[in-house]
């Protein structure tokens, strides 16, 4: 495996020993959904949003906290370039968000078995949702890298949106098409940055 | 001791670290202006001078951590700003730290080893690197756990975990106690004795001046002059009217550096000759830690 990829890992496994925290930063995206459904027994619409919401969070604390350790920038003194980790942090986003749409989609279908609303399953529509999510929290996570105030606006925009969205948003359709055209937003605005990463004053 | 373009250095080798003409400028103020230094494989370069005089941001630019306004930096023959394969061979301590605060003191080695080197470690071989730089015992810490002078302790550690050929410091000596400080004079002379070129900022000379082949005076973005470690040791900051008559380097409107072995009774001698009105005589070292 990859030395980055493994080092991200590794760091996940850490944070996730010690920090508490994390754990209130995804249950309460986790949690407004939840909510939401329980109130107007419409499921599937919040799952791309508040996955999208999901990841972003805790990326740019990890972000605000390795720049406050010097392990930004100076991690680019080693044989590492900002793709490297913009790459490990991206597949190691996507592959969360995927566990964590398809463990929330089963969990749906279960709570609304239980509570009488027959109409949700395990749809092409949860899928969709659960897969836009984790694309949506993958090109989240490396755009809070950038230093950029405009690009860590433009996020923190796209999370607010996600969270009331998770209460608008009826149509699972509208919700998978929502969290695409903010993650493309974002990639655009995070790959640009990512690639000046350098450029921008760095050190 | 040799003014800035007084003379023409002669290398023989290859030049493990080759700063051309480098300017760098940043939020429009020029923080370095036609830089050039060299140094050869086994070297080591002591860069001295005021805080602001651009030393760190020299050191930056080697590391790839900058891009030159003009000019050329080539590590190893290669772009350490574009090429991470440069950046390989370079071995570094910055002066802020550079290690995962998240991972303990073993995962950190474990992580810059296959880096650097592509593969897993041997097994015991961090354990051994660990145990060099006095850390066994912390190996299972969180970095973020440890002291300034721990965390100092496993950026050397770093330095033995492959054979970089091209060595920048950037006052490697803070935050060390005195066994710490030993370690690292005995890694750099290693490292050096395998052929490394070292470019070192520090003002702890005690220490650095041992490890140095030459001192680089740097004041205002641009190097000065050139000394061997004996010349800067016994060289003086002279000021006063009249010291553009002296035979030294000059530094301000009403100073010159001067290297006088006999000390300051021949510079005051020198001064009294030439008629100069002298006002202080102090040594350089002083006269920088003075500075900042």
């Amino acid at each position: 495996m990859d030395a980055v990829l493994k080092h991200e890992l590794k760091r996940i496994k850490s944070s996730v020993r010690s920090w508490g925290i994390l754990y209130i930063i995804v249950a309460i995206p986790l949690g407004v959904p939840l909510l939401r459904g329980l109130a107007t027994k419409s499921w599937e619409a919040a799952l791309p949003l508040f996955l999208v919401a999901v990841l972003g969070p805790s990326s740019l604390g990890r972000y605000k906290q390795d720049v406050k350790n010097g392990l930004i920038p100076g991690i680019f003194a080693l044989p590492i370039e900002p793709w490297d980790i913009v790459r490990a942090r991206a597949l190691l986003s996507l592959t969360i968000s995927l566990a964590v749409g398809a463990l929330n989609a089963f969990v749906l279908w279960y709570v609304g078995r239980a509570v009488g609303n027959g109409g949700v399953s395990i749809t092409p529509a949860i899928v969709a949702a659960a897969l836009a999510g984790g694309v949506g929290s993958a090109l989240i996570s490396p755009s809070v890298w950038i230093k950029n105030v405009g690009v860590k606006m433009v996020s923190a925009f796209a999370m607010i949106v996600a969270l009331i969205g998770s209460f608008l948003f009826i149509s699972p359709l509208d919700a998978t098409l929502l969290a695409w055209a903010i993650s493309a937003l974002l990639l655009g605005a995070g790959a640009l940055c990512s690639i000046n990463l350098k450029k921008e004053g760095i050190g | 001791m040799h003014a800035h373009h007084a003379r023409r250095w002669s290398w023989e080798g290859t030049l493990m670290i080759e700063y051309e003409h480098v300017s760098y400028t940043a939020n429009g103020q020029e923080i370095l202006r036609e830089v050039t230094l060299k140094a050869e494989p086994g070297e080591c370069v002591l860069l001295v001078g005021p805080n602001g005089s651009g030393k760190s941001t020299l050191l930056k630019l080697g590391l790839g951590l900058l891009k030159p306004t003009s000019g050329t930096v080539r590590v190893c023959g290669g772009n350490p700003y574009s090429s991470k394969e440069t950046r390989r061979k370079i071995g570094f301590i910055m002066d802020s730290d550079v290690l995962d605060v998240l991972l303990t003191g073993k995962e950190n080695l474990e992580f810059f080893y296959e880096l650097y080197n592509g593969s897993r470690p041997e097994s015991g071989f961090i354990n051994s690197v660990l145990e060099r730089v006095g850390l066994s015992e912390e190996a299972g810490k969180k970095a973020g756990q440890y002291s300034k002078g721990m965390r100092k302790r496993l950026e050397i550690g770093r330095l033995l975990l492959y054979h970089p050929k091209a060595v920048l410091l950037d006052e490697p000596f803070s935050g060390l106690d005195s066994g710490g400080k030993e370690l690292l004079v005995d890694v750099v002379r290693e490292l050096k004795n395998n052929g490394a070129a070292v470019v070192m900022v520090s003002h702890e000379t005690e220490f650095a001046l041992g490890l140095a082949d030459r001192v680089v005076l740097m004041v205002g973005g641009r190097t000065l002059a050139h000394f061997s470690p004996e010349e800067f040791s016994n060289a003086y900051v002279v000021s006063g009217e009249g010291t553009e008559n002296l035979d030294g380097i000059k530094l301000g409107p009403k100073s010159v550096i001067i290297v006088s072995r006999a000390g300051v009774d021949e510079i005051v001698s020198a001064c009294r000759e030439k008629g100069v009105a002298l006002e202080e005589v102090m040594p350089l070292m002083k006269a920088i830690r003075r500075e900042g």
